[in-house]
């Protein structure tokens, strides 16, 4: 994929800039990056100024670390990492949520196929049906989805294993699936 | 040379999101492509997760702070640079030094706790007052206001935001005018010169 390498190769150059203090090319770097990550972010939140203070304190964190990217990844993957563990610390102190990858895995009842496919067209019930999934289960399906990113970016993200996230995507499409099947026949009734 | 991984359905699933993606390559992705089209209930999953990722690819999650936001972040870099060089400098007081972390302070501080309300009196000169209804903040030279050309990347307004020192402290309102401050009139008068002379970028200077 030539684009996501060049765009890689200038974002690494970017980032040396900012290193050595350049207010320039950090403008340059937000420029590209502030919406996918404000993105990211917003996505899981209900208020839009706390997603906006995340997304400050992410940035503020990538002009004070710049130096510190060592090219193991690539930028973008580096960024979403901090995009990730801001979002995640911020559920733990703010929010009551479960972030343990323990899932609630009742007798799946088969979702139909065709109420599914429907119900991704309707952003409201697909919206509905995020939100009730865990913030980890979440930030991976929208990072496969939103910014179509592999499984083994995604674990560099989150900061585990690839086998976490394949399993978390697995219960997570699960989940996903038959809430929108609920939703869906419950729409029809 | 190639060779195909034999997978399970269970394995297969696990990485439907992926191929819906299209992010898995080569073996692997070969070998996710045979399971689905020999079982017609991943075949519909796999359908049901594309409409899935082009809804949300279409949703709309409101605007991002944009000009505002990284206006946001200048302030707070500059005040942490400040910061470290009046530290290091602590024997050398410098006066413009000095205003300038104060007015980032107060510039802080200011948009934190205040919103503007616009006034325009019979001359249609702009002033500026407390939302809160406290004492009315004299125009001054320090605010000035612009409308952004629509042609006009935010790159190129940012940087020249940034050369002049100018923050953003309100905007954009409903008719797309941005509020913006210097350091002081000095660089008011500067800015105001400059920004005239770029109709390129900006519809209105005033």
């Amino acid at each position: 994929m030539p684009d996501h390498t060049s765009q890689n190769a200038e974002l690494a150059k970017l980032l040396d800039r900012i290193a050595a203090g350049d207010k320039r090319a950090f403008a340059s770097f937000y420029e590209t990056l502030e919406a996918p990550v404000y993105r990211f972010i917003a996505s899981k939140m209900n208020d839009p100024h706390e997603a906006a203070d995340i997304q400050h304190d992410v940035f503020i964190e990538i002009w004070r670390s710049a130096g510190r990217f060592e090219g193991r990844s690539t930028v973008k993957t580096w960024v979403f990492g901090i995009a990730y563990r801001k979002t995640m610390d911020y559920f733990r102190k703010h929010k009551r949520v479960d972030l343990t990858d323990e899932v609630d895995d009742r007798v799946d009842d088969s979702p139909d196929p065709a109420a599914c496919l429907a119900a991704s067209q309707e952003a409201a019930h697909l919206k509905f049906c995020l939100d009730e999934l865990k913030p980890q289960m979440r930030a991976a399906v929208e990072l496969a989805f939103f910014e179509d990113l592999t499984y083994p970016d995604i674990a560099e993200i989150a900061g585990v294993p690839e086998g976490t996230i394949k399993t978390r995507v697995y219960h997570a499409k699960k989940l996903l699936l038959r809430c929108l099947s609920a939703r869906m026949q419950g729409a029809q009734r | 040379m190639s060779q195909m991984i034999d997978m399970s359905r269970e394995q297969a699933e696990e990485l439907l999101v992926f191929l819906a993606n299209d992010t898995l390559q080569g073996d692997e992705r070969a070998a996710v492509e045979a399971v689905v089209e020999q079982d017609a209930g991943l075949t519909a999953e796999l359908e049901a997760l594309r409409e899935m990722r082009h809804s949300l690819q279409g949703s709309d999650i409101g605007h991002s702070p944009g000009a505002f936001g990284l206006a946001r972040l200048m302030r707070d870099i500059d005040a942490e640079t400040q910061a470290s060089v009046t530290h290091v400098a602590a024997n050398r007081p410098s006066a413009p030094s000095y205003w300038k972390i104060a007015a980032v302070v107060l510039l802080g501080l200011f948009t934190a706790q205040s919103a503007f309300v616009y006034l325009q009196d019979g001359e249609g000169a702009p002033d500026l007052q407390l939302a809160s209804g406290g004492t009315a903040v004299p125009a001054g030279a320090t605010m000035l206001r612009v409308e952004i050309s629509p042609d006009a990347t935010f790159g190129e307004v940012a940087t020249l935001f940034l050369d002049l020192e100018l923050t953003i402290v309100e905007g954009p309102t409903a008719i797309g005018f941005y509020t913006l401050e210097a350091l002081d009139s000095g660089s008011y008068d500067q800015a105001l010169d400059v920004l005239s002379k770029r109709p390129d970028l900006l519809d209105v200077v005033e």
